[in-house]
């Protein structure tokens, strides 16, 4: 475990925040910068960014009565500019839930990816 | 049930397998001598077909026409769900596919309906065999064979009732994602087909703009897109997926 404090968000992460914020007004909005963890993946050889992959986990009212699909396909119209840009997202592990889902499961559990 | 008229005493180059033996014996005979008088194995192909696979029809009569071209080259067509241990022996997991085979050696493989593939590899393979010289693919491939990008990827995403579309082999995953996707497929005890998107750069593409989905992996059930790894996950833990696959995908 890490003895620094956890490094400020990029410009990218700050990016994703504000997108998701206006448009879901999400009660619980987590992202964590896991760009760490494919540094060394050969397709992220060649990227310099620190910003290539996220964990996005957002609670919204607006997810209600939406499939998985429709939920996760939001997002990524929402985010479609910054994931189509030169070194922008590469990849996002996206969370969907609303209040009540949210409340049912509190500890998302994390997959490993290794 | 095939019911040609046989013309001929010989028996045909192209047969629909009805037997294990067949395709066994097939492999095992001693080769002709080839132009430089060494004994080379003759290449078999062998094409993997379902009923329910609509693309199946036009791939099959690409393996007719490619047989009556190749007269002295080997067809076999093979059942999938009739012949388990053939069919994993040369890991098909999804149809059509069409494998080019010398003894125990896969020499080639084609996955899906591409039908300038499949043309173009059995040239490559057999035409030396037939004393026809290699010609261009281009030469050979009529167009109204080659369906347009849209049919070939409907095409892909209904080849089996459920299908992931990831970047490697199942057997050799080349992202954490489609690793992880592939391995709770596997837990779950899940039989589904694959496609290596790093293959085919047309597919790649194609798909993200005919799904309208920007990522990979990519799950089908029943020819509908149920998403990446993170909704698979999530429908595993709820317990919703087990019950979206068709009782065939589900491993005994």
């Amino acid at each position: 475990m890490s003895m620094h404090s956890k490094p400020s968000p990029g410009p990218l992460e700050q990016l994703i925040r504000k997108n998701i914020a206006d448009t879901f007004k999400p009660t619980v909005l987590l992202i964590e910068n896991e760009s760490y963890k494919h540094r060394h993946h050969a397709a992220m050889r060649d990227v310099d960014s620190t910003e290539t992959h996220f964990r996005v986990t957002v609670v919204s009212e607006m997810f209600s009565g939406q499939s998985r699909i429709q939920r996760q396909r939001l997002i990524y119209s929402l985010l479609k500019a910054e994931m189509a840009m030169e070194g922008g997202i590469h990849a996002l592990t996206l969370v969907t839930k609303t209040p009540e889902e949210y409340d049912i499961v509190p500890v998302v559990p994390k997959p490993d990816i290794s | 049930m095939s019911s040609e008229v046989v013309v001929s005493k010989s028996k045909s180059n192209v047969i629909q397998l009805q037997d294990e033996s067949e395709l066994r014996e097939t492999l095992e005979v001693k080769g002709q001598t080839a132009g430089n008088a060494a004994k080379v194995s003759p290449v078999v192909v062998i094409y993997f077909w379902a009923d329910w696979a609509e693309q199946c029809k036009q791939v099959e009569s690409v393996i007719d026409d490619l047989a009556k071209k190749y007269t002295k080259t080997q067809f076999f067509k093979v059942e999938a769900e009739n012949f388990e241990d053939i069919s994993e022996a040369y890991e098909i997991s999804a149809v059509p596919t069409v494998i080019l085979a010398q003894k125990a050696k896969i020499v080639g493989r084609v996955d899906g309906a591409n039908i300038s593939e499949i043309v173009k590899k059995v040239a490559e393979a057999c035409a030396a065999a037939n004393g026809i010289k290699s010609e261009p693919s281009s030469a050979v491939e009529p167009a109204e064979f080659q369906p347009d990008l849209n049919t070939r990827l409907k095409g892909l995403i209904e080849r089996a009732p459920v299908m992931v579309f990831i970047k490697g082999t199942a057997a050799q995953p080349r992202c954490g994602f489609s690793k992880k996707i592939v391995g709770m497929l596997n837990e779950q005890n899940i039989k589904y087909g694959y496609f290596d998107i790093l293959t085919d750069e047309q597919v790649r593409q194609g798909l993200k703009e005919y799904s309208d989905w920007p990522t990979y992996p990519q799950l089908y059930i029943s020819g509908e897109l149920v998403g990446g790894v993170d909704i698979v996950a999530e429908m595993i833990e709820s317990g919703d997926l087990i019950g979206m696959v068709p009782a065939e995908a589900v491993a005994k």
